[in-house]
């Protein structure tokens, strides 16, 4: 059970300084404070919520409402001093006391005009100290803002405050639109089934942030895969042509061999045989000698594309470096970065000769300064580059015998080549055409054809042969980077499928959570139905009217009839305050926590016999949890008393001092 | 320092070696394994004067990443390849005033990286309008030479 000890108030509205204990000492914890209207009765509910909240939340008009400081202390204070308004409420449960202190001080201040004091607020501070029973050295004190709100929350809701300080002239608020919302989400939290939402939230945006990557990951490697095989198979045919070729080409070199050696030893061709046996090494040479050329022909190409864009400004550099030396300002006779560090750093001595650096001599180094433009390093860079810049410019000045050389060496090339492979297709001609005469064992026409013909294949072979050599070369190449992606896709999509399981396991985590949610809230919902009913109906008298309680999904409480019939809204204001009380101690029994209720008119609006049974339900339930009530000695009528005199924890007036501005005992 | 240099200078990141934008590898790979122009025996230093060459009037930053291409402080780095990539400031000089502001190799190697960017683009594009017939290219290249002996050599002689 959790109950308050004593609540001390400082300078707060009419409790100047006013301290109300309220001890464990009777079965029952019901603690009576009567006070007529106007004395502080509802100030002393609007103490204790303001020092959880920060808000008085029965307080008629706050703006017509006196000022929080207590107005005989204000008007006691100086100008510009400050008073503290204090509320300590002290609570304990079976391990800790916990004491909740909100201090706001004022700073007073009085009106030039009517020279009437005022007090201006400062910000308050609220103060949570826990203090074990058992080890009073393991005090914590809690300042910070998030922190103490959390503790006032664990114990008093503010979402819910009137259902730990009730007031009974206000019933209507307790079943208004909008509360039952505000009833369930505290009743949640309270019982910690937020959480299990939280989670459940958490788990669902997890598996919706992990579904979305997973759906942006594309893990379909089939057109590459395709493509690799493709390739694969394209390299190995054309392997294998090339090695057919490697296998054919001896074969038929052979041939062209043979052939030679036959036509070599047929007499009347054999220096046309001798003749081309020349030409061939001789084109073979010349075509080498081509290729070279080729090569040569890039490098020259290469070497002018670069040179004679560069040469605009190779010239420009080359002219101020001449412009410089011309003028004898290259390389200078002073070093101009050391002059500038003399002058710059007020060196004292010349770092040459040692000799004092006066007035005169940087008169004079300043005169030096000014002729020299050109320091050492520049001097350095630029003499180092210039014969090279010379040789540019010569170079590029070249270029047209340079190209003109190439042409010629071209030509030269393409008239050998075309000069011997004229005198070739001659022979071969002859040949071809040549005519033996009848019964001479060699066909010199046929082996000329067939010759002809082989090395045709040949020349046709090793073509094909570089061909492929250089499709075998790309398409490897291809390959490879295709099976890097691959590789890379692989390690995506094994990605992907741990995002697809992690989505399918937060999905069954987030239905599970929303479950047991559930399943707690149902349970909760139930738990307070009953005790609302049983509460509901230990109060009325009427045995032969009411038939059922429910509360629905959003907590709303419908009252029915014996026949079945709603008659929430016919109920009698007695019935309401029943149905209040018994709703309010079902909702503190769910929440876990036994806390105390403090209620502001508690019959207020019962009539008759009625407040005597409602007095003694009251009373039963203070055996269980504390009950602070406060009265007018009106609404403490006769039938009240009589079951409450004798037998209750305390029961106490509240009085004003003689001119009524402040409270001045709470006592017997 | 004007703003001209000052940007060269916060550009600056080392003078013994020079950068190409990384994104440029695969293309110097591809022409390489073509052997455009030679390039399979050609080195980079050189390659590297020839784009920065074709760039010249059209230096861009390097947006991206960064790769080191060659050393300066390598034996096949000469004075001759020093006197060039030097005159790509060094040869814009109006006022001789400020020649030791541009006598140093930073300056001139940051710029000369930057034109080199823009040299890239301009050789891949002539490379792509040939489409493979590299006889045609060379002799397109020839064309271009004679052009530019008449516009840079011959009209300032």
């Amino acid at each position: 059970m959790i109950r308050i000890k004593k609540i001390a108030f400082e300078n707060y509205r009419q409790y100047k300084n006013i301290s109300v204990s309220f001890d464990d000492n009777s079965e029952h914890n019901l603690h009576i404070l009567r006070a007529k209207n106007g004395t502080g009765k509802t100030t002393f509910l609007n103490g204790i919520l303001w020092c959880l909240y920060e808000h008085e939340h029965y307080l008629n008009d706050k703006d017509k409402a006196l000022p929080i400081a207590n107005s005989t202390a204000v008007e006691n204070t100086e100008e510009k001093n400050s008073i503290r308004v204090r509320v300590n409420l002290l609570l304990e449960d079976e391990t800790n006391n916990i004491e909740f202190e909100r201090t706001q001080i004022f700073t007073v201040s009085a009106s030039p005009l009517s020279g009437k004091k005022n007090a201006y607020p400062g910000s308050s501070t609220l103060k949570v100290t826990i203090t074990p029973k058992d080890k009073p050295e393991n005090t914590k004190v809690s300042e910070d803002d998030l922190e103490v709100q959390s503790l006032v929350k664990q114990y008093f809701d503010e979402a819910i405050y009137d259902y730990y300080f009730f007031d009974g002239e206000n019933l209507k608020n307790y079943f208004s639109q909008g509360k039952s919302e505000k009833i369930k989400s505290s009743i949640f939290n309270i019982s910690q089934v937020t959480l299990l939402e939280n989670a459940a939230r958490h788990a669902r945006s997890m598996s919706e942030e992990k579904s979305r990557k997973s759906a942006k990951i594309k893990g379909d490697n089939g057109n590459l895969y395709d493509e690799v095989s493709q390739l694969a198979s394209d390299i190995d045919r054309l392997e294998k042509e090339n090695k057919k070729i490697d296998e054919e080409l001896p074969e038929l070199k052979k041939k062209v061999a043979d052939a030679d050696a036959a036509l070599e030893g047929y007499a009347p061709i054999r220096m046309n045989i001798e003749r081309r046996k020349v030409l061939d090494g001789e084109y073979r040479a010349t075509k080498s000698g081509y290729d070279d050329f080729k090569d040569k022909k890039r490098v020259f190409i290469r070497k002018y594309l670069t040179l004679l864009n560069y040469y605009p400004r190779v010239k420009n550099t080359l002219e101020i470096i001449h412009q410089k030396q011309k003028d004898g300002k290259l390389p200078p006779s002073i070093d101009k970065k050391q002059v500038c560090e003399i002058l710059e750093n007020h060196v004292k001595n010349c770092p040459v000769c040692n000799a004092e650096i006066d007035e005169n001599a940087i008169t004079h180094l300043q005169s030096v300064l000014n002729e020299l433009d050109v320091s050492s390093a520049t001097s350095n860079y630029l003499m180092e580059i210039k014969s090279s810049l010379e040789e540019i410019v010569s170079e590029c000045e070249s270029f047209p015998d340079e190209r003109d050389k190439l042409i010629q060496e071209e030509k030269y090339y393409v008239d050998e080549l075309a000069k011997k492979e004229l005198e070739l297709q001659q022979i071969s001609a002859f040949l071809t055409a040549y005519s033996n005469a009848d019964g001479e064992s060699i066909d010199v026409k046929k082996i000329e054809a067939e010759r002809e013909s082989n090395r045709q294949k040949i020349t046709s072979k090793e073509q094909r042969k570089l061909l492929n050599e250089r499709d075998i070369k790309d398409y490897k190449k291809e390959k490879e980077q295709k099976e890097g992606e691959i590789k890379k896709q692989e390690g995506k999509r094994d990605n992907k499928a741990l995002l697809n399981r992690q989505v399918t396991i937060l999905r069954r985590l987030s239905s599970s959570f929303d479950l047991v949610q559930k399943g707690i809230m149902d349970d909760l919902k139930d738990d307070i139905q009953k005790e609302t009913w049983n509460r509901f109906e230990s109060m009325i008298w009427k045995r032969n009217t009411f038939g059922s309680l429910s509360i629905n999904d959003s907590y709303e409480i419908t009252v029915l009839n014996k026949a079945g019939n709603e008659m929430t809204g016919s109920l009698s204001a007695t019935e309401y305050m029943a149905l209040a009380y018994s709703f309010t101690l079902a909702i503190h029994e769910a929440s876990g926590k036994n806390c105390p209720l403090v209620v502001d008119s508690p019959l207020g609006r019962v009539s008759d016999e009625n407040r005597e049974n409602m007095a003694r339900e009251l009373l039963e339930v203070s055996k269980e949890k504390q009950i602070i009530m406060l009265f007018t000695p009106d609404e403490y009528s006769e039938d009240v008393s009589k079951v409450y005199d004798g037998t209750i924890a305390s029961i106490r007036d509240i009085s004003l001092s003689s001119d009524e501005s402040e409270v001045e005992r709470v006592g017997e | 320092m004007n703003q001209k240099l000052k940007g060269l200078v916060n550009r600056m990141a080392d003078d013994t070696r020079l950068y190409i934008n990384k994104n440029n590898r695969k293309l110097l790979d591809d022409w390489d394994a073509k052997d455009i122009l030679g390039f399979h025996m050609t080195e980079a230093k050189d390659i590297f004067l020839l784009a920065s060459a074709l760039g010249l009037d059209t230096p861009t930053d390097i947006v991206g990443t960064k790769d080191g291409y060659f050393r300066t402080d390598a034996k096949n780095y000469k004075t001759y390849d020093k006197a060039l990539l030097s005159s790509v400031m060094l040869g814009t000089v109006e006022d001789v005033e400020d020649i030791d502001k541009y006598a140093t190799e930073i300056i001139n190697y940051n710029e000369a990286e930057r034109c080199a960017e823009s040299g890239f683009k301009i050789l891949k594009e002539k490379i792509e309008d040939v489409n493979c017939d590299f006889e045609l290219l060379e002799k397109r290249l020839i064309s271009e030479l004679n052009l530019l002996y008449e516009k840079n050599v011959k009209a300032n002689l």
